[in-house]
């Protein structure tokens, strides 16, 4: 098999992975830099990409580790600069609010599931991808990620409803 | 034992409770991200040509992993700790003594002599360094240092370029 370059993987799978890198990081992380740091682990890997896992899987994997990178130095450097975990919602238009308000609430309650569970929601219920194939890219075995799910879905109910509550008292 | 059946996305089928409805809603309003921005997408374009071009370059750096590269640094602390301080400390003990004037040349004699001046007794002082054992000492401690001083320059060297890319 010819290993493609990175400038053919970028064409076509660039817009997976910046899809994949905003749902799992938020808002509070640059898509573009994920990408960019993405491509860049990829050119530096691809001699070594053998072909045996998807080209798709292969690339989810790294955005993950990329996102996970990201989150802890996001972490970080809030609690360095002083400021909450989570931001609050940007002012905007009217129109645009109620909408930025409900991406901005789910983002804070996925943020606060575990990486896995918020991996499995992201890849299972946005994604459609079948459980299978959700399985082998979290690298769990599928009654694994049986479990995950339910407890991922029963989690972000919590999680929401902790938020809209926290809301609600302000 | 085999997984049982997936469950029902709640696209296809929506949750009935209100707080599972609620939450699959809202999920449901990630399905289309925020496109990006004209100039993000173009930065990325630049980016990855300027990938594509680095293909087969000359100067290609093999990967170091974090505990490599801790070792390396380690064995640079150690190194310089263990050699380094020594030459310090004697560079140190040397500037004290010449402050104190107890030797302004390494010659043993001389500074029998300044003592004998004082009114003192002849007391012949061991030679802290003579000069053959200061010749046959600092070429070595200089080799040590320069080798140190090249692996620190090739570790930063490295940690520049990896940086870059």
């Amino acid at each position: 098999m010819e290993t493609p370059t990175v400038e053919e993987v970028y064409r076509s799978h660039g817009a997976d992975v910046a899809r994949w890198a905003a749902r799992l990081g938020g808002p509070r992380l640059e898509v573009a830099d994920i990408v960019q740091e993405v491509f860049t682990r990829v050119h530096r890997h691809l001699g070594g990409y053998r072909g045996e896992a998807k080209l798709s899987t292969w690339l989810f994997r790294i955005t993950q580790n990329v996102v996970r990178r990201q989150r802890r130095r996001e972490r970080w450097r809030s609690l360095w600069r002083g400021e909450p975990a989570e931001a609050a919602a940007e002012s905007s238009p009217e129109g645009e609010l109620a909408q930025r308000e409900s991406r901005e609430l789910i983002h804070r309650a996925l943020d606060r599931l575990s990486e896995r569970q918020r991996t499995a929601l992201v890849l299972f219920e946005l994604e459609e991808l079948p459980g299978e194939e959700v399985a082998e890219r979290m690298g769990v075995t599928p009654a694994n990620l049986w479990v995950i799910l339910h407890r991922a879905r029963a989690a972000l109910v919590e999680r929401v409803r902790e938020l809209r509550a926290e809301g609600g008292e302000r | 034992m085999s997984a049982p059946p997936w469950p029902p996305r709640w696209k296809d089928r929506p949750p009935s409770a209100p707080d599972e409805a609620d939450a699959a809603t809202l999920l449901e309003g990630l399905r289309s991200p925020e496109p990006l921005s004209p100039a993000a997408a173009a930065r990325l374009e630049r980016h990855v040509r300027e990938l594509g071009s680095r293909r087969g370059s000359a100067f290609a750096l093999p990967r170091l992993s974090w505990a490599a590269g801790s070792l390396l640094a380690l064995l640079c602390l150690g190194g310089i700790a263990l050699y380094g301080g020594e030459q310090i400390r004697g560079l140190l003990g040397a500037s004290t003594d010449v402050l104190c004037g107890s030797t302004v040349s390494p010659d043993s004699r001389m500074r029998t002599k300044s003592l004998r001046d004082f009114g003192a007794e002849q007391v012949t002082l061991p030679p802290r360094h003579t000069a053959a054992q200061q010749e046959a000492d600092d070429p070595d401690a200089l080799l040590l240092l320069a080798g140190f001083a090249a692996v620190c320059l090739a570790a930063i060297v490295y940690l520049k370029k990896r940086k870059r890319r």
